[in-house]
């Protein structure tokens, strides 16, 4: 009985914190109506929608290899929910189970619950960890954050068991696993574990992720969308030679996650020790970054997978600071996401190009409101630098 | 601060275009493509200059009573100008309460003028120009200022000043800023109860009433509007009518794009409709362009107040809010749309297709020029009144005349598309609906013996429809009758012996024409405008009564003789928004004597 007090009194809090990053989710999926193309399956949406309510081997190449949170909606379809209805529900259950992991991630580093409701709030009024699901809901990347934070989690906090199993889940989930495949191994080896070994836990996982693209190619023909090859992804870094996507690259890695990733960068040095400190997390963004930068366009939508690690690194930002200090910085935190992911904003198709991917839309230079979000986004960098050189100064103790 | 923001507004408003009202009547007048042309209405031609700025054609700002200003500030600056001012105000306002919080926090003044500065920038002016409207503009001021109040107040105390708030908000704003209002309440409260923030010495009650005071006089029109979109079904939104939000909505709902981007860019649609409950621009389904000139409607920048006429047919109900129109260029290539007959829809649910548009039943009015002189109006119930209009025609002395019989004629099978357009031209008949086959739906607009024999004996008629060949008499169906109290002016329901153009003085985008009018006998000038209840009309300087005509239209009474006719819009004083705005003022800072009193005298 005692037992399963403990039980409540740990789960209690994050169980709680999940609960309002629901709620948050709620509101936001209110607030920012639903995307109309294609009778609001959207455009990679509509494959989903496919393999949804027809069969897994429908869809094209590229989804037919991301089934596994395909088949909750797919079961709710049969049931008699409506195809988006299917996706709705899903993205709710993911919020959920994002929240959580966020918050078990966070324990790891022993953060005060109040910080882990910041955290976690921030998390849910981003625009790449929950509006754009809100907004565009036949998507499954909020459940593939899901799965890829409690893989990490598990790798992070030891439990390699546990961590190789949500490995094969994630591998089969979508290709951004690999990140997580790699961060476990060598999470796992740094804990002590013999490479063999650390490598023998994810054996499945990598299996799982190759089967998986096996299949994918075999059961169907790639219909109307090209594979992703080294020379596209080459061609690609094209973009490059644009100083438009070098200064969409930074503000969308700097506004990635509002707040949250604005207060980590405003830091840079401490931000360098921890990753040279504990470089599995380089590791993980490794494969995430170099998606982004080869991936034409898209910036943040692969950018969202460094989720994990960004709240990796915000246990120990939190850790580092006194309660005066983290009262500050968490009320600045989230003055800044609300005000850089306007995540009750209504949408619609034009919006969603023009303030999500404006290079879509204007690929030849950026309407003015876009100066003013740059020259917003400079001066919110110079203040949380300010803050930050001040924290560093008190707490560099702490830090260390 | 300030100043630097009004700097930053002025290269905004150079480079993006701003939310004020245009001149638009000044660029059309002096656009060349719109230079007036004879078209053909309907059956007859018209034989005058279509003048397209004068009926349906004149794009124009809403009700200037539907504007946040109230009238004393607008005698002395422009609406450009209270808006920067507007504008200005507000956004600095928030800036100061984010100043405030980042003080409250012991963030240094540098990085708290960093972020207020940061926070002007991200908010009003991050968003597109076309976006801006004034719930964005406010909810810049009100939030910051609701979490100051609250973390400034602390956890201990805030629980009553969340109520007194909450009241006002809930009251006060529209559903979007309520919502927004009401988070930002439980958030602020929240972050004060979890980050245990210590009240700060003062009077928190002052700074509940400083909130109430800047916030009355934008917070009590979006009550209109808030009023105005429960009654619309949510349609209106809580955004200001600027077109983009209607339009963007009306593409989502499966209407014409090319009349969601006339909406957007002109906000041309001439349309009276009665669905039994509302029209909204989204209901609105173009038909094709058909009819030119002669018909006029409302406008749909007017759609809001129709809206209301149609959905609350007493005199003395409340006119929603609309906003302010955007700026932009005059698409010309939409100028088409300006004589395009509509399907209106009844009340889809938003976001869903538009279905059902044979439910649709459309009323034309004509107003030639801006005003014309006709007979004197008759009373009607209202549904007759919809009846006749949706039934009848009006001939060139606005009389309202039944159309032409309905037939339908099955071509023989050899006749080509130009043989069958040659004896539709040649026997007067005008296409109505879709084509079954060879079999077309008419209306016969040369009714006459002597057309219809020739045209049954033609060789390319096989057949007809709703016509006895033998005895060349039409199917008519009989008349209906109507047992209900006259509460509606319809024009033209007896026949006007004819009827007489108004000289135009002066119009301006304030809703004031005046007209000068020959009248034969007496009648009334009927406007081409939009009828509000705040009309008031003056006639040779002497005040005259305004009589809602056609469901919507203005018309002023007058006597046989030479007249000079002025219509305007005389909005009521919004004395209530000041009286709450002056007391609260008033209030804080006795607050704020008697507080320091006590400070000084407790030293």
């Amino acid at each position: 009985m005692s037992q399963l007090r403990d039980l409540v009194r740990r789960i209690a809090p994050n169980t709680g914190i999940a609960l309002v990053a629901v709620v948050i989710f709620h509101l936001l999926s209110v607030s920012s109506g639903k995307i109309d193309v294609n009778q609001g399956r959207g455009w990679d949406g509509r494959a989903y929608a496919e393999m949804a309510s027809v069969s897994l081997t429908e869809g094209n190449a590229i989804t037919r290899v991301r089934p596994l949170l395909i088949l909750p909606a797919a079961a709710l379809n049969r049931l008699g929910v409506e195809i988006i209805q299917a996706f709705i529900i899903c993205n709710y259950v993911y919020a959920f189970a994002l929240a959580l992991a966020v918050c078990a991630l966070l324990d790891l580093f022993a953060v005060s619950w109040p910080a882990k409701l910041t955290i976690a709030a921030n998390v849910a009024f981003c625009i790449p960890s929950a509006k754009m699901f809100a907004f565009y809901p036949v998507q499954i990347d909020l459940g593939v954050l899901a799965v890829m934070t409690w893989t990490v989690y598990f790798a992070t906090a030891g439990r390699h068991g546990a961590a190789a199993c949500c490995a094969v889940l994630a591998a089969v989930s979508r290709e951004f696993a690999i990140a997580v495949l790699v961060y476990g191994v060598v999470a796992a080896w740094r804990a002590g574990l013999r490479p063999w070994k650390a490598a023998a836990f994810y054996l499945p996982a990598f299996a799982a992720f190759a089967a998986v693209r096996i299949w994918a190619v075999s059961v169907g023909p790639p219909k109307d969308v090209a594979y992703v090859t080294i020379s596209s992804a080459l061609a690609n870094l094209h973009t490059w030679q644009s100083p438009l996507f070098v200064l969409m690259f930074v503000y969308f890695t700097l506004t990635l996650f509002g707040g949250l990733t604005m207060s980590l960068l405003a830091r840079p040095v401490w931000l360098a020790r921890q990753l040279a400190s504990r470089w599995e997390l380089l590791v993980f963004l490794a494969p995430v970054v170099a998606a982004a930068v080869a991936g034409n366009i898209d910036i943040w939508r692969y950018l969202a997978f460094a989720l994990p690690v960004v709240v990796l690194l915000l246990g120990p930002y939190v850790q580092s600071l006194n309660e005066s200090q983290l009262r500050q910085a968490m009320i600045i935190m989230t003055l800044v996401t609300l005000l850089t992911q306007r995540p009750f904003e209504q949408m619609n198709a034009d919006s969603y190009f023009r303030d999500w991917f404006p290079l879509y839309e204007r690929p030849e230079g950026l309407s003015a409101a876009w100066s003013y979000r740059i020259l917003a986004t400079m001066l919110f960098g110079g203040a949380l630098a300010a803050l930050t050189s001040r924290l560093g100064g008190r707490s560099s103790q702490a830090i260390e | 601060m300030a100043l630097l923001f009004v700097a930053l507004t002025a290269l905004w408003l150079a480079s993006g275009g701003a939310p004020l009202p245009p001149t638009i009547d000044a660029r059309i007048r002096q656009t060349p493509a719109l230079t007036p042309q004879p078209v053909a209405v309907g059956s007859w031609q018209l034989g005058v200059s279509w003048d397209p700025y004068e009926f349906g054609g004149r794009l124009r700002t809403a009700e200037p009573q539907t504007f946040l200003y109230p009238p004393v500030l607008r005698t002395w600056a422009s609406d450009a100008w209270l808006t920067l001012v507007s504008y200005v105000l507000h956004v600095w306002l928030g800036a100061f309460a984010v100043y405030v919080l980042a003080r409250r926090l012991n963030v240094g003044p540098l990085t708290g003028l960093m972020l207020a500065l940061a926070y002007m920038l991200a908010t009003t002016l991050a968003v597109p120009p076309a976006r801006v409207s004034a719930e964005v503009v406010f909810r810049a001021a009100w939030l910051p200022l609701l979490a100051a109040a609250i973390l400034t107040t602390g956890p201990a105390k805030a629980g009553h000043y969340i109520v007194a708030i909450g009241v006002v908000i809930a009251f006060a704003g529209s559903p979007r800023t309520q919502a927004y209002g009401l988070l930002t309440l439980v958030a602020a409260y929240a972050f004060a109860v979890v980050w245990r923030v210590t009240p700060l010495k003062g009077s928190p009650f002052g700074v509940a009433l400083l909130i109430l005071a800047i916030s009355a006089p934008a917070s009590f029109p979006t009550l209109r509007l808030w009023r105005s979109a429960q009654r619309s079904g949510g349609l209106m939104s809580s955004e200001p009518f600027n077109g983009s939000w209607r339009a963007d909505s009306a593409q989502g709902v499966g209407i014409n794009p090319e009349l969601a981007d006339a909406l957007r860019q002109l906000r041309p649609a001439r349309v009276i409709s009665t669905c039994a409950d509302i029209v909204d621009a989204v209901h609105l389904r173009a038909l094709g362009v058909r009819s030119v000139g002669g018909y006029g409607g409302v406008y749909a920048a007017d759609y809001a107040t129709f809206v209301n006429l149609i959905r609350n047919q007493t005199p003395t109900a409340p006119l929603p809010y609309v906003g302010m129109a955007r700026s932009g260029q005059p698409r010309l290539d939409l100028q088409q749309f300006l004589n395009a007959e509509y399907q209106v829809t009844c009340e889809p649910d938003q976001g869903e297709l538009v279905k059902h548009v044979d439910e649709v039943r459309i009323y034309r009015t004509p107003t030639l020029g801006a005003a014309v002189w006709t007979c004197y109006p008759n009373r009607v119930g209202r549904k007759e009144a919809e009846y006749r209009l949706a039934t009848r025609r009006y001939d060139k002395t606005l009389s309202l005349r039944n159309p032409g019989p309905k037939i339908n004629v099955r071509w023989a099978p050899d006749v080509d598309d130009a043989g069958r357009e040659a004896a539709e031209m040649k026997f007067h008949l005008v296409e109505d609906g879709q084509p079954e086959g060879r079999t077309r739906h008419y209306e016969l607009l040369d009714p006459s013996r002597e057309n219809v024999e020739a045209m049954v004996t033609n060789p390319a008629v096989e057949d007809t429809a709703g016509l006895d060949r033998l005895t060349l008499a039409f199917n008519t169906l009989p008349e209906p009758r109507f047992d209900e109290r006259p509460t509606e002016w319809l024009i033209g329901l007896e026949p006007c012996p004819e009827l007489r153009r108004a000289s135009l003085v002066n119009q301006t985008d304030e809703g004031r024409t005046i007209v000068d009018i020959d009248a034969p006998t007496d009648g009334v000038v009927l406007f081409s405008e939009t009828f509000y209840r705040s009309r008031t009309a003056l006639v040779d300087q002497e005040p005259a009564s305004v009589l809602r005509v056609n469901l919507a239209f203005t018309a002023v009474p007058v006597p046989a003789g030479r007249h000079r006719v002025q219509l305007d819009v005389r909005p009521e004083p919004r004395r209530t928004y000041w009286v709450v705005s002056v007391l609260g003022m008033a209030v804080w800072g006795v607050t704020f004597v008697t507080g320091r009193r006590r400070r000084l005298s407790a030293r």
